[in-house]
């Protein structure tokens, strides 16, 4: 029995002697930075996140949320490595000659920290905007220092690096409150231009969707190869754009064919090389497909 | 300057009506129809729109039912009152006047523009009431006030502004809101839209008509914004009988700056 208690006294023995009452302060002092001082790191965040949000927009609340609960996080993994005994000093200049060699090893993370920086400053969108990047469009779920996160309609993920999107071109779709739907079609060319343009005015009018201003703009476009070309472009709410461009592609087809005005497929007129004379066409025998020999007397059915 | 106007109002069909399990009731409201039917746990409402008429009453058990249900509410047998009550349209109004009219320098301008309503249906018992729903008379075309950029979407009126009392048509689906546009500048005033920002009016119920908040539009020319005065007051026009609402937001210091910044250019406000 007291062979076996022997180590147990012995640990305790040990530990009494480690636990001088600086050690127990600085312990206790971990406890309350790992316990109390992270959590309230990011409730702080949380907080800021909130507030910052309500006096500007998501886009800056994230950002300083994150700055808030970054910064405090590695501020109280630092006083925690010097409680235990870490020296900072070497470990801060050994973090900086890696951080020197990991920026040139990764210059691509780099540029896009960078490009990251300019994206908050310039701000072409916020979070929440519906954007088009290429041939992809969604709506923005986060602005972050590598990348910008995107939802895309389908429900797909997207991320799309920040240096990209500086690189190049990126449509705000969502950007002002009011955006134009072009719609081009074509008439055949024996209507009446000034019928289809009474026509299409008319359509836009009786549209609940479309805006009476700024007002629709009809533009008779050219004399395309198979039909008269037009250009409707009506003005929505962005809101409505769908229900406008649902709405009004239907109410046009369905008044162009009350008013019989054609609409015409493609279609093409081949010339012999004088303008008035049509193409000679010379009737010719089929040629009868090969087979078995006709029997005498029978008729050939060529 | 009192109106003349030969039609009462048919102030009958703003009145509360019980709506106790079974009960049936038909309203026009010039071009639109309500049917409300009350069963023991619901309510169903029907809509029907475009009816080639200006008049408006109240039918309870009605012969003709031929509007089908459009939205269903449930609630329990402690609502057995329902208030038809007129509101204004949820966004600002642009309304455009019969010509493009320029108002000489020092002159003051009286319009009467006629806004139709909206019915907000409000069931109510046991102290409490709650809207069941509001309802359009007539469907309004969207339109935008201000730059591409910035400005407000509004509803466009087809109707015109009038300049007499006597044009008035007598709807009483619609409201009049008289306004008078001041021109202080030393050039002319070219009036071609007037925006209306009807969350600043109330409704009041006169003899013939149902009248807002007069409107005051102060025009000083070169740089000076439009300055939008909102009546505390209902107008004279006739003797007021009943105030059915208040306006929905009261006018601020805030929303003058707004004003005055969305309207720095008399071109943006008359374009």
């Amino acid at each position: 029995m007291l062979m076996s208690t022997l180590p147990l006294l012995s640990v305790l023995s040990d530990l009494s002697l480690w636990l001088t009452p600086e050690r127990v302060e600085k312990s206790i002092r971990v406890l309350i930075l790992l316990g109390v001082a992270l959590p309230l790191v990011w409730v702080a965040a949380r907080i800021l996140r909130k507030a910052v949000t309500r006096r500007t927009d998501l886009h800056y609340g994230l950002m300083a949320s994150k700055a808030l609960s970054y910064g405090g996080s590695t501020l109280i993994v630092v006083m925690i490595l010097s409680d235990l005994g870490f020296k900072l000093t070497p470990l801060l200049s050994a973090a900086g000659i890696v951080g020197i060699a990991i920026g040139f090893a990764a210059q691509t993370s780099l540029s896009n920290f960078i490009s990251g920086i300019f994206l908050v400053w310039e701000k072409p969108f916020a979070v929440g905007d519906v954007i088009a990047v290429g041939d992809n469009m969604g709506m923005v779920l986060s602005i972050d220092l590598l990348s910008v996160k995107v939802r895309l309609f389908d429900n797909r993920f997207l991320r799309v690096p920040n240096s990209q999107l500086i690189q190049n071109s990126v449509i705000n779709v969502t950007k002002y409150s009011i955006r134009r739907l072009d719609i081009n079609l074509g008439v055949a060319y024996k209507e009446d231009i000034a019928k289809v343009r009474a026509i299409l005015q008319d359509v836009a009018d009786k549209n609940p969707f479309c805006l009476d201003e700024p007002a629709p703009l009809i533009i008779f476009q050219k004399y395309g190869d198979s039909a008269l070309e037009f250009m409707l472009a009506v003005w929505c709410a962005r809101t409505d754009f769908l229900a406008l461009r649902n709405s009004i592609m239907e109410q046009i087809k369905v008044r162009f064919d009350e008013e019989g005005i054609e609409i015409p497929f493609p279609h093409r007129t081949l010339y012999a090389g004088e303008a008035t004379k049509p193409i000679p066409v010379r009737m010719v025998e089929p040629i009868a497909p090969p087979g078995p020999a006709a029997e005498p007397g029978e008729k050939s059915s060529a | 300057m009192e109106l003349e106007h030969t039609h009462p109002y048919p102030d009958d069909i703003w009145l509360p009506r019980p709506f106790t399990k079974g009960t049936r009731l038909y309203f026009e409201y010039g071009p639109l129809a309500l049917r409300l039917e009350r069963t023991a746990e619901e309510g169903h409402l029907g809509i029907k729109r475009d009816r080639p008429d200006d008049t408006c009453h109240v039918e309870v058990d009605p012969d003709d039912w031929q509007i089908s249900i459009s939205e269903r509410f449930a609630f329990d047998q402690s609502w057995d009152v329902l208030r038809p009550t007129p509101v204004l349209p949820e966004r600002s109004v642009v309304v455009r006047p019969d010509h493009a009219l320029k108002i000489p320098p020092g002159e003051d301008v009286l319009f009467f523009v006629s806004i139709p309503l909206s019915i907000r249906l409000l069931a109510s018992g046991n102290g409490r009431e709650v809207a069941l729903s509001t309802v359009p008379t007539m469907v309004l075309s969207n339109t935008w006030f201000g730059d591409p950029t910035e400005g407000e979407l509004c509803f466009a009126l087809k109707t015109t502004a009038r300049r007499s009392l006597g044009e008035i048509i007598h709807r009483p689906w619609r409201v009049i809101a008289p306004i008078t546009m001041h021109n202080r500048a030393d050039s002319n005033l070219d009036l071609q839209r007037l925006c209306i920002q009807v969350k600043h009016l109330g409704i009041f119920l006169g003899r013939s008509f149902l009248w807002t908040h007069p409107i005051d539009a102060v025009h000083r020319g070169g740089d000076h914004p439009i300055e939008f005065n909102f009546g505390a007051d209902a107008p004279a026009f006739e003797p007021i009988r009943q105030t059915f609402a208040q306006p929905r937001e009261v006018r601020k210091e805030s929303f003058l700056k707004r004003s005055f910044h969305t309207l720095r250019n008399p071109g943006s406000l008359f374009n």
